[in-house]
């Protein structure tokens, strides 16, 4: 796709930026064709209002918009680490460290390359790992000179991700049950995918081979990724 | 940097759920520092675990909850990522990852090294994971490592150098995940020493001294 998007690279990149939230120059959206819409408004990177509030609490330390994903999200991880077994109190340790770490590392959050909800998720994730598991959780570092930087990614392709993301998110919703099962084992209990295939009482190829059909059709649906 | 071997989806979803234990881990993630392949993937897969999160159900929370988060916090600005890394000698010769220097940065001139034998020397991470051995091998150009075989997996991450054995050629920013009693003799390119993390299933803790050196290749 060939547009001048000079002007919207601009506000790429850099937390400083995020000033502009709420008062956007202009959209890019790229509909199911594939065709190009250029409008007035990017609302699309700042969509939704989870991410507005993580951004809040980046740029103004807003105790009222923490208070509100608190709000949102806190049963949520209470109810997901419960999942795996942990008790009301364990759970709601993991909750309270999780919120400690959405206050504290509130600037990393990057709308454009995560939804909020997996950027908490990645969060409550480590903060159970800390928590419940007591080991450290290992994570690329993109400030680490040694990082390889992806290649420059144009801001369609951005807004594209963007949009993957939300469709991702009613892609899980309409898989079939038995993949679904599988993720969700994964995801909820924290158990590898060989533990998973003892639980469910199958062979370790049948888990791995509904693992690859979920990977297909998120590959299919979005793209090879 | 080319890569031509990536994580296997298994691999790598056990890392996104956060089921995978610290010492593979550092494996996935030395990966994802070279790979941006893996990396969009691996996005693909936390935004799956957003979408399990934000349609779990909600569990009721103690009223004093969030007034324990509020006390907790700094008043200061979010700053988290700034920190000003240190300038490590070894990791800049060899393109070592910041995720597994930050387990070796005490000395930034050099590499605390053990010789393991037949010119392989290794450093081994220290961890919090009873079950897997994180540690960095350098392996002198040309070696050819004698035929072996590991028990369960073996993930290896290559930095600097490369190898060859019956699988392929590794690179720097491969990974290569050997699963169960797979024997294999890598062949290290002639040009350079080859430098990479190799993570194994923790050795079993055997009293009996002779069943400890029945342990294949140089004590791994
Ligand atoms: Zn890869």
């Amino acid at each position: 796709m060939s547009v001048d998007v000079d002007t919207i690279s601009e506000r790429q990149n850099s937390v400083s930026k995020r000033s502009q939230v709420g008062k956007p120059p202009f959209s890019v959206t790229v509909s199911k064709e594939g065709l190009m819409e250029v409008g007035l408004k990017v609302e699309s990177v700042y969509r939704d209002e989870q991410s507005r509030w993580i951004v809040a609490v980046a740029e103004s330390r807003d105790k009222k918009a923490f208070k509100q994903l608190f709000n949102h999200f806190a049963p949520r991880i209470k109810g997901f680490c419960q999942n795996n077994g942990s008790t009301s109190d364990r759970a709601e340790e993991v909750v309270q460290e999780a919120f400690v770490n959405i206050w504290r590392k509130a600037n990393l959050f990057d709308p454009k390359k995560a939804s909020a909800g997996a950027w908490i998720f990645a969060i409550a994730r480590n903060a159970r790992i800390d928590l419940i598991r007591k080991e450290n959780r290992p994570e690329a570092d993109t400030t680490d000179p040694f990082f390889e930087q992806n290649e420059p990614e144009s801001p369609l392709a951005v807004l594209e991700a963007e949009r993957k993301s939300k469709l991702l998110r009613d892609f899980v919703r309409d898989l079939p049950a038995e993949q679904q099962q599988v993720l969700k084992l994964a995801f909820f209990e924290e158990k590898p995918h060989s533990e998973v295939a003892e639980e469910l009482g199958i062979p370790l190829g049948t888990v791995k081979s509904r693992i690859r059909l979920a990977f297909k059709r998120i590959r299919s649906e979005f793209g090879e990724i | 940097m080319k890569i031509t071997h990536h994580l296997s989806e298994e691999l790598l979803l056990d890392y996104s759920s956060g089921a995978l234990s610290e010492g593979w881990s550092i494996a996935v993630a030395a990966h994802l520092s070279k790979c941006s392949h893996c990396r969009a993937l691996h996005a693909k897969l936390e935004e799956v675990g957003g979408a399990l999160l934000t349609d779990s159900a909600p569990e009721g929370l103690s009223y004093d909850i969030f007034e324990n988060v509020l006390n907790r916090l700094d008043e200061g600005g979010a700053s988290v990522g700034n920190e000003v890394r240190k300038n490590i000698e070894w990791a800049r010769r060899y393109g070592i990852p910041a995720v597994v220097t930050d387990y070796l940065a005490a000395d930034t001139k050099k590499l605390p090294w053990k010789s393991l034998g037949l010119g392989v020397s290794q450093v081994v991470l220290e961890t919090k994971d009873t079950t897997a051995t994180a540690r960095l091998l350098k392996i002198p150009a040309g070696k050819k490592v004698p035929h072996h075989s590991h028990n369960g997996r073996e993930l290896t991450v290559i930095f600097s150098g490369g190898f060859t054995d019956e699988t392929g050629n590794y690179g720097p920013g491969d990974i290569q995940e050997i699963h169960g009693n797979a024997e294999h003799q890598p062949w290290v390119r002639e040009e350079e020493d080859c430098i990479c993390l190799a993570v194994t299933e923790a050795p079993l803790k055997f009293s009996n001294v002779a069943v400890r050196l029945a342990q294949p290749l140089i004590g791994i």
